[in-house]
C-alpha cells in the first residue's frame, strides 16, 4: 500500500489538514487564473464611465484649467494599425492605471509642446498597450482631448529600456513628441517597451 | 466539521488571493532630521592685561554638543599675550560618546611666571579640575579654576617716571579739587568746618601711592563652567565667584593723628553668574545673567569730609546692575562719553581709568544660537599711560568674575516626502501566475484523490 494513503488513514489529524489545504490550493488557483479576468472587468466598467466623462463640459472646463486630478479623463488615444481605442485619465499611480493607461503628471498636456508622456498596461486592465512591440516607423497615433486633437508619427522603431531609465520621460521644451511606456517582455516587468512619435498635426490644438 | 473545512479554506483562499490581486500598500514617505544641540559655558575669576600681556586666573571651560563630543577644561593661571610669561597647564577632560567618562581631579600648583610678568604679578597657588561624560546618551561638561592669592605691583614701573612728567596730568586734576571745593564752601557755608581739599597733599599722595605701593591686592574664588543634558533641556551655566580688590594701600592719617593703611579703593565683589537654556521638546533657547552687586569703598580722607557735608556715605557705595554715579563725585568720576555704562575716572588725561560694574546682557546670534554674558568688574586704569611711559601702553587691565554662556539647537523634524516612484510604471503582472494557478489546480486534485484514497 502506497505509505502516504497509510500514513493518512492512521493519523486523522493529516486528513482533516490534507482536507483543509486542498480546499485552499483549489480556491487560490481559481483565483490567480481568473485574475486578468477580473482585470478586464474593472477595465471595461472604468472604461464605460471615462467614454460619458470625457465628453462632459465639467471635463472640458478642468482640462482647460489644468485641474485635473488623479483618475480624471484626459484624452483619448487610438492606434489605427493596433486598433486601439481607450480614454487614458491623469496619473501613473496603480489606481489610476485601473482604466488601462495613464498620463505622466510631470508631463505636458496631450498636444503641447513638449514631451508627453503616457503608461499602458500590456497583459491586464484591458491591455491596451499589448501590441506596441509590433509598430513600426510611419506609424501614426492620435490623441483626442477634450478641447482638440492631434496626431504623432512614429520616426524610430520601439526600444527596450531599464525600468529605472527616467530619461525617455524628461520633458524637452524644443520637440514635440509623444512617448508610451509599457512592460516588456509581454507578463514581465523586467523592462520597459518604450514608442516615441513626433508630433505632425494639431500643433495648437491644446494651446 | 465538513462546513468548517470548506469556510476555513475558502479563508486561507482568501488571503493567499490577496497577495496575488492586491497591489503593494500606499505608505506616505517620511524623511526625518534628528535633534541637532550644542552649549557652552565659560568664565574666568580674574584677566589681568598689562601692556597687552598677562594672565587669566581661575579660568574654566565647558562645551557639548549633540554628537556626544564633550571638553571640559579647568585652569589656574593662563598666558592670554603674545609674551611667554608662565602660567599653569590646563587641566582637560574629554570624551566622545556614550557611556564615556574622564574625571581629572583638582590639580593644584604655584605657576612660575618670567619676567617681566613676575615682577609686576605675584600669584599664589592656582587650580583646576575639569568631568566629561555621557551617560545614557546625555552628555555632561564641569571645569573649574581657582587662584588662591594674586598680587599685582606697577610701582616697580612707575617708580621710575619723575612726578615733574605727570604735569600734565594735574591740570585737569587740579580744576576738579577747585570744584570740589567751592561745592563744600557753598553747602558749608561761610566760615564752616570742613577744611578745603589740599591740592598738593591729595594729588602727591596719589601720584606717591602709584610710586611706591603694591598697586592691586586681589583675592579672587573659582570660576565654574558647566553645560549639563537632561531629557528635556541643555543647561549652559557659567558662575565667578568673586573677590576683593584693594586698590593702591596708602597710609592715611585719621583725625586723631593716628595712622592707618588702608586702600585708597576697596572693590568687594560678589559672583556673577551667565545662564542659558535651550528646550529640546520646542527647539527654543534663553538666556539669563546675574551680575554681581558691588561695594565700593573710598578711603580718601576727601570723603569723610564731603560725607559730612552732604549726608552720602562717600565711603561705601553699593552699586546696583545700573551704574550711576554719585552726583557731587561726578566731578572726578562720571559716565564715559562713549560708553555711559562705563564710569570715567581722570577721563581725558594719561591717567584715565574706566570702571564698569555688575554688567550683563544676553543676545541672539544670527545662527539662532541664544548666550548671556555677565561681568562684576572691568577696570581699565591708566588707559592712555603709555603717552607717559611707552613700556606700559594699554594700561592695566583687569576683569573680574566674567561668566558666558551659550546654548542652541534644532528639534527633530518629520518631514512628509513626495512620492518619487523609483522606476517607470509598472503595467504588466506576472508570467508566471497561469503556471503558478495551475500548479495549485493540479495540488489541489492530488490532495482529494489522496483523501478519497484514503478512506
Amino acid at each position: 500500500m502506497d505509505p502516504v494513503i497509510q500514513f493518512l488513514r492512521s493519523n486523522p489529524w493529516a486528513r482533516r489538514g490534507l482536507s483543509f489545504f486542498s480546499v485552499a490550493l483549489l480556491v487560490s488557483a481559481l483565483g490567480v487564473l481568473g485574475y486578468p479576468v477580473y482585470t478586464n472587468v474593472v477595465h471595461d466598467r472604468e472604461q464605460g464611465q471615462l467614454d460619458r466623462e470625457i465628453a462632459s463640459d465639467d471635463v472640458a472646463r478642468a482640462y482647460r484649467a489644468r485641474q485635473l486630478k488623479d483618475g480624471d479623463p484626459l484624452t483619448r488615444i487610438k492606434i489605427p494599425r493596433l486598433g486601439v481605442n481607450t480614454v487614458v485619465v491623469e496619473g501613473t499611480s496603480s489606481k489610476a492605471l485601473r482604466a488601462g493607461a495613464g498620463h505622466y503628471p510631470n508631463t505636458p498636456l496631450p498636444c503641447e509642446a513638449g514631451n508627453v508622456a503616457i503608461a499602458g498596461h500590456r497583459t491586464t486592465y484591458g491591455k491596451p498597450f499589448a501590441d506596441l512591440d509590433r509598430l513600426k516607423e510611419g506609424d501614426v497615433i492620435i490623441l483626442e482631448t477634450p478641447i482638440g486633437s492631434c496626431t504623432y508619427e512614429m520616426e524610430r522603431a520601439p526600444f527596450i529600456v531599464e525600468p529605472t531609465d527616467f530619461s525617455v520621460v524628461t520633458n524637452d521644451p524644443a520637440k514635440s513628441i509623444l512617448t508610451l511606456t509599457t512592460c516588456h517582455p509581454r507578463g514581465s516587468a523586467a523592462k520597459r517597451l518604450i514608442v516615441q512619435a513626433t508630433l505632425s498635426k494639431g500643433a495648437g490644438a491644446a494651446a | 466539521m465538513r462546513t468548517i473545512k470548506r469556510v476555513g479554506g475558502m479563508a486561507v483562499a482568501g488571503l493567499l488571493l490577496s497577495s496575488f490581486v492586491g497591489g503593494p500598500a500606499a505608505s506616505a514617505q517620511t524623511t526625518s532630521s534628528p535633534e541637532t544641540y550644542l552649549g557652552s559655558a565659560a568664565g574666568h575669576a580674574l584677566l589681568l592685561s598689562i601692556a597687552g600681556n598677562g594672565v587669566s586666573a581661575g579660568s574654566s571651560s565647558a562645551s557639548l554638543d549633540s554628537t556626544l563630543k564633550v571638553l571640559a577644561e579647568g585652569t589656574g593661571v593662563l598666558n592670554t599675550g603674545v609674551l611667554p610669561l608662565g602660567g599653569t597647564t590646563p587641566v582637560r577632560a574629554e570624551v566622545s560618546g556614550d557611556s564615556t567618562r574622564d574625571a581629572k581631579e583638582l590639580s593644584c600648583v604655584t605657576p612660575a611666571l618670567t619676567a617681566p610678568l613676575n615682577t609686576l604679578l605675584t600669584v599664589g597657588v592656582a587650580c583646576g579640575s575639569a568631568l566629561a561624560e555621557v551617560q545614557g546618551g546625555l552628555p555632561k561638561a564641569v571645569g573649574t579654576g581657582t587662584v588662591m592669592d594674586l598680587d599685582v605691583m606697577a610701582n616697580t614701573v612707575l617708580s621710575s617716571v619723575p612726578i615733574s612728567a605727570l604735569d600734565p596730568v594735574l591740570q585737569p586734576v587740579l580744576g576738579t579739587i577747585d570744584t570740589i571745593n567751592k561745592l563744600v564752601d557753598n553747602l558749608d557755608g561761610e566760615g564752616g568746618t570742613v577744611p578745603d581739599l589740599k591740592l598738593d597733599d591729595s594729588v602727591t599722595e596719589l601720584l606717591g601711592a602709584l610710586q611706591s605701593t603694591k598697586t592691586l591686592d586681589v583675592r579672587i574664588g573659582d570660576s565654574v563652567s558647566q553645560v549639563v543634558t537632561s531629557g528635556d533641556t541643555v543647561t549652559s551655566t557659567a558662575t565667578s565667584a568673586g573677590g576683593v580688590i584693594s586698590l593702591l594701600p596708602v597710609s592715611l592719617p585719621l583725625a586723631d593723628g593716628t595712622v592707618v593703611v588702608k586702600p585708597i579703593v576697596e572693590i568687594v565683589i560678589g559672583s556673577s553668574r551667565a545662564s542659558a537654556v535651550y528646550n529640546r521638546g520646542g527647539g527654543a533657547s534663553s538666556g539669563s545673567f546675574d551680575p554681581s552687586i558691588v561695594t565700593l569703598r573710598i578711603n580718601l580722607p576727601t570723603t569723610d569730609a564731603l560725607g559730612q557735608v552732604t549726608g552720602i556715605n562717600f565711603q561705601e557705595i553699593k552699586i546696583a546692575p545700573n551704574l550711576q554715579a554719585v552726583p557731587v563725585a561726578a566731578a572726578l568720576a562720571a559716565p564715559c562719553a562713549d560708553a555711559p555704562n562705563e564710569i570715567c575716572v581722570l577721563a581725558g588725561t594719561p591717567l584715565e581709568t574706566r570702571i564698569a560694574v555688575a554688567s550683563g546682557r544676553t543676545f541672539t546670534n544670527p545662527d539662532g544660537t541664544v548666550g548671556a554674558v555677565a561681568d562684576a568688574v572691568k577696570v581699565h586704569a591708566l588707559k592712555n599711560i603709555g603717552s607717559l611711559v611707552a613700556a606700559l601702553d594699554g594700561g592695566i587691565l583687569l576683569e573680574l568674575a566674567h561668566s558666558e554662556a551659550l546654548v542652541g539647537g534644532q528639534a527633530p523634524q518629520t518631514l512628509a516626502m513626495p512620492d518619487i516612484p523609483r522606476t517607470l510604471p509598472r503595467t504588466g503582472s506576472s508570467s508566471l501566475l497561469p503556471v503558478i494557478g495551475l500548479a495549485g489546480l493540479a495540488a489541489a486534485f492530488f490532495s482529494r484523490r489522496a483523501l478519497v484514497r484514503s478512506h
